[in-house]
């Protein structure tokens, strides 16, 4: 096995590790004189801290330290990259000051010499407050208050306006107005959040952090503690999921590292479930107005999409949910706006596909709602509108397979024996039976990203990059490049990731960590194979770094493609169960056809979970939320699961660099929401808005 | 352990907590031992504010080491280990930060996920909602005890191969949860399968490839 290896469906690497328990999550690793760290967390969502009560707090056993703000240290603020307009996580450091601006945010941290006196401890702390009344939603605030946030973190604009929609709008032969809206929702991986800090030296920190972006948390844990940036190094070899969390700059890591610091031991602080709800980092509700017309021959002629979201109020990061309504369809005229409120609610940020995810679940109903009101196919009224260039960017795509995409998918569901008419279906139970569809799209983008390769005298190669596993398959993946590039069977690999001491990698988001680790990989055993050819003696040694090529990202647009269907079965008491789902992707270069069809089937899920159930409820009144734990936020769960159908067109894009694969993290939820939504309304004539799309929506 | 002589006490799982408290023995021995300790389990406020007294500083000095745990010995994938455990210590705790077994995973500490699945005396429990000073005498599996020395089970072969996991986090509380549930009988349809796994969360989202693990390895096993 050795050339062969690429594009072929070989089990994880690191298989065998998660089989019988020894691959090493962060919170798992042994450290000597380890202390608990435990929150103490606001009670209230608006006001001032007027006192904190320790009393009993310091007298419980085995509590070593107490921080608050009134022996809290001086951070240093975050390094200005990270906190410009619209970046995700926190502005604001904590214990720096008495305000409070959410229910559960951070006022402190109690150590205890075991995980069940932390615990305890902290239930003894006693706040009082001046407090404020908090504003909870964003459609409580008046429009004077909104802000109109320019970017999406300073990439993606958010106020885009093409052609004339007032005046396409009014001559429009076919018109709707909708309202979508979407829930507040949490990434819950099953690992929650943790960090383990101990400080080697007074000036060397090392953290084992369940993060997915080591390098990134590097930076900020230098920067807070103002220490030299190689004097801190990030631990993090395997990540229990993130879906959007376990990045950016969150108080609680700062805490912990602070509270090692102090008591002189290393101190672990892991999240509680009910942490993953108010403590770091959430998907924002969001409600979408949308105008939508055509003209006679069903062509979109006009689309409005205005987002309303919030964020908290020391942050301004944004849902983006209007972007691909810039560009998804071919259409003339166009306006998306997105409106910012800034509410007492836990500080938002990216959510597996954020803003696609909300965006796409609107968009993809809109056009549903067009094609039904015309009454044409909407698969056929999609192929109508079908969009031949990036009409937002005016750049031709890299490459565009979405054609493909609907006629396999269409073929493999039976989507031509479709009746068009809502509610004319029904299995032999007498539940509606409704098929639905949706096209799913995601950016393809790249990063900076480097690799060091060691040949060693045993023939092993070691290749070494500080990116992360977060169940994507990286060890896999990248052994698998690593094999091929050098003709050195799989076994003989060694990839090594997840330390700050290796080279640059980026953040592990943006579905961009195989674009742009993979050539790095690449690079770095071509170089290798120079050394190695030439006859160089072993141990041999090279590093790579590979940049995103900007000549082919200022020429092309890069969209990865996909259509799904879907089949849902609606019962009398509104229930709705999804029978089976075909899913189509035209994602560039498949290297591992097993690990991607779990990739695509994971998002699938993901996105029938937002579709069906997933909502987190804030309490009107005091913001706290009402449901933080796993029996009342409900994920889906094996009996939610339907059959799946997943094939790849598996073509290279010619201008993604390297292999030619786009990346593969987060398409598979966009489009999932408005396909089960779609179908919803084929089978029971309902069409739903809101969601989740809960029993009591449909009776 | 092996598998085939874990015993099986058919048609009462969902007793089994309970019959685990009313085994007398232990029961008295746990409201013992509980009763014994300054850290109560139900902690009332006079306690609390008997403790307030000495509140000095900030930074309290460290206490004497647990002067209020207690001795106990957990037979754990055939193994005994003698630990002293604050009486609050959940089984998962214990195997997780007192005795290493990290291969059991905690995703919520309240029985809402199945990440911390072990088996005790052969049925799946999860560890996170039962007292480790519960199960002295029990013969408790976890994770690292599934496979036979370095030959892997069945079942965990079978999730390799079908690529049962993402992350992995949620899948050594899958595999045991998988591994009771052929001794239950509960794998004869798909969604009896899919129905009696809903206990175990995988945000990854595995199920079809886990429901594929478990009929491959069913067939194997039978
Ligand atoms: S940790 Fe025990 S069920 Fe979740
Ligand atoms: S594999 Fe990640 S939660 Fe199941």
């Amino acid at each position: 096995m050795s050339a062969a290896t690429l594009g072929q469906p070989l089990t994880r690497v690191d298989g065998k590790l998660k089989v019988i328990g020894a691959a090493k999550f962060s919170a798992e690793f042994d450290r000597p004189q380890l202390a608990y760290g435990a929150l103490i967390q606001s009670t209230n969502a608006n006001g001032r801290v007027s006192k904190i009560d320790l009393s009993s707090l310091k007298s419980a056993p085995g509590v070593i330290m107490i921080i608050t703000r009134e022996n809290a240290p001086q951070f240093k603020p975050y390094p200005d990259q990270l906190t410009k307009k619209g970046a995700p996580g926190e502005q604001r450091l904590p214990l720096q000051d008495d305000e409070v601006h959410w229910n559960g945010q951070h006022l402190g941290i109690v150590v205890a010499d075991t995980f069940e006196r932390a615990m305890h401890a902290v239930s003894l702390a006693r706040v009082t407050y001046e407090p404020a009344k908090p504003v909870v939603a964003p459609d409580e605030l008046d429009e004077t208050k909104l802000l109109a946030p320019e970017k999406f973190i300073g990439r993606e604009e958010l106020q885009v306006k093409r052609g004339d929609i007032g005046s396409a709008l009014a001559n429009a032969a076919t018109k709707i107005e909708a309202t979508y809206s979407t829930p507040v929702q949490n990434h819950n991986p099953i690992e929650t959040y943790s960090t383990t800090a101990e400080w080697e030296a007074p000036d060397r920190l090392l953290v084992h952090d369940s993060t997915r972006s080591i390098k990134q948390l590097q930076k900020i844990l230098a920067n807070a503690f103002s220490l030299p940036l190689e004097n801190v190094q990030i631990v993090s070899p395997f990540v229990g999921g993130a879906f959007g969390s376990k990045g950016f700059q969150w108080s609680h890591i700062l805490l912990c590292a602070a509270a090692a610091r102090e008591t002189r031991r290393p101190v672990k602080l892991t999240f509680t479930r009910p942490q993953m709800f108010d403590s770091a980092g959430q998907r924002a509700r969001t409600i979408q107005r949308f105008s939508v017309g055509a003209d006679q021959s069903g062509k979109l002629i006009a689309l409005r999409h205005a987002t309303l979201t919030h964020c908290s109020p020391v942050s301004e990061y944004t849902e983006p949910c209007g972007n691909m309504s810039r560009m998804l369809y071919s259409c003339p005229n166009i306006e998306v706006t997105h409106r910012l409120a800034k509410v007492n609610l836990t500080t938002p940020c990216p959510m597996r596909a954020p803003g696609e995810a909300p965006g796409m679940f609107a968009l993809e109903c809109a056009i549903d709602e067009m094609a039904n009101q015309i009454d044409v196919d909407p698969l056929e009224f999609r192929l109508r509108n079908y969009a031949d260039t990036n009409e937002h960017e005016k750049k031709p795509w890299s490459s565009k397979q979405l054609r493909e995409c609907y006629e396999r998918g269409a073929k493999k569901f039976g989507w031509p024996k479709r009746n068009r008419a809502p509610g004319t279906m029904r299995d032999k139970n007498g539940n509606q039976i409704g098929w639905g569809m949706a096209t799913a799209v995601y950016p393809a983008m790249q990063q900076t990203a480097a690799a060091h390769a060691t040949l060693g005298n045993d023939g092993f190669v070691t290749i070494r990059s500080a990116t992360h596993e977060i169940g994507t398959g990286t060890y896999t993946t990248m052994s698998q490049i690593a094999s091929r590039s050098l003709g050195v069977p799989l076994e003989k690999i060694r990839f090594e990731l997840g330390d700050s001491q290796f080279p640059e990698a980026p953040v592990n988001g943006g579905s961009w960590l195989t674009a742009s680790v993979g050539p790095a990989v690449i690079g770095v055993c071509e170089e290798l194979k120079k050394q190695r050819d030439a006859g160089s003696p072993l141990p041999i040694e090279a590093d790579f770094k590979s940049d995103p090529n900007k000549e082919e990202r200022e020429k092309f647009s890069f969209q990865s493609f996909g259509a799904i269907f879907v089949e849902v079965a609606v019962d009398l008491m509104g229930q709705v169960r999804i029978r089976r789902a075909v899913g189509v992707y035209d994602i560039g270069t498949i290297l591992n056809p097993r690990l991607a069809r779990s990739q695509i089937i994971g998002g699938m899920l993901f996105g029938f979970g937002m579709a069906l159930m997933e909502a987190t409820v804030p309490d009107q009144m005091f913001g706290r939320i009402v449901n933080a734990n796993l029996a009342e936020y409900h994920l889906p769960v094996f009996a939610d699961t339907p059959e799946f159908d997943i094939d790849f067109i598996d073509e290279p894009d010619p201008h993604m660099p390297g292999l030619g694969a786009r990346g593969i993290g987060e398409i598979g939820i966009t489009g999932a929401p408005a396909a089960v939504a779609n179908a919803i309304f084929h089978a029971s004539g309902k069409r739903v808005r809101d969601l989740p799309i809960t029993p009591d929506k449909l009776i | 352990m092996n598998e085939s002589d874990a015993p099986v006490d058919s048609g009462l799982e969902e007793f089994d907590e309970l019959l685990i408290l009313s085994n007398l023995e232990t029961r008295r021995k746990f409201i013992k031992q509980v009763a014994g300790t300054s850290a109560a389990i139900t902690i009332g406020p006079a306690l609390l504010s008997a403790a307030d007294a000495t509140a000095t500083s900030q930074i309290a000095s460290p206490s004497k080491s647990n002067s209020d745990s207690i001795s106990m010995t957990l037979k754990i994938n055939g193994k005994d280990y003698t630990v002293d455990l604050d009486p609050r210590t959940t089984l998962l705790d214990a195997l997780r930060e007192r005795l290493h077994l990290t291969g059991s995973k905690k995703g919520c500490d309240h029985g809402q996920c199945g990440a911390c699945t072990v088996l005790v005396n052969g049925r799946r429990i999860n560890s996170c909602l039962t007292l480790a000073v519960m199960h002295e005498g029990d013969e408790i599996t976890t994770i690292e005890g599934i496979a036979n020395g370095d030959e892997l089970h069945p079942m965990q072969t079978a999730f390799i191969e079908h690529d049962g996991f993402q992350c992995g986090y949620c899948t050594p509380g899958q595999i045991c949860s998988a591994v009771a549930l052929l001794k239950e009988n509960h794998a004869n349809s798909d969604d009896e399968i899919r129905e009696f796994m809903s206990g175990n969360l995988c945000r990854c989202g595995a199920y079809p490839n886990i429901l594929a693990a478990i009929k491959d390895a069913k067939t194997k096993s039978t």
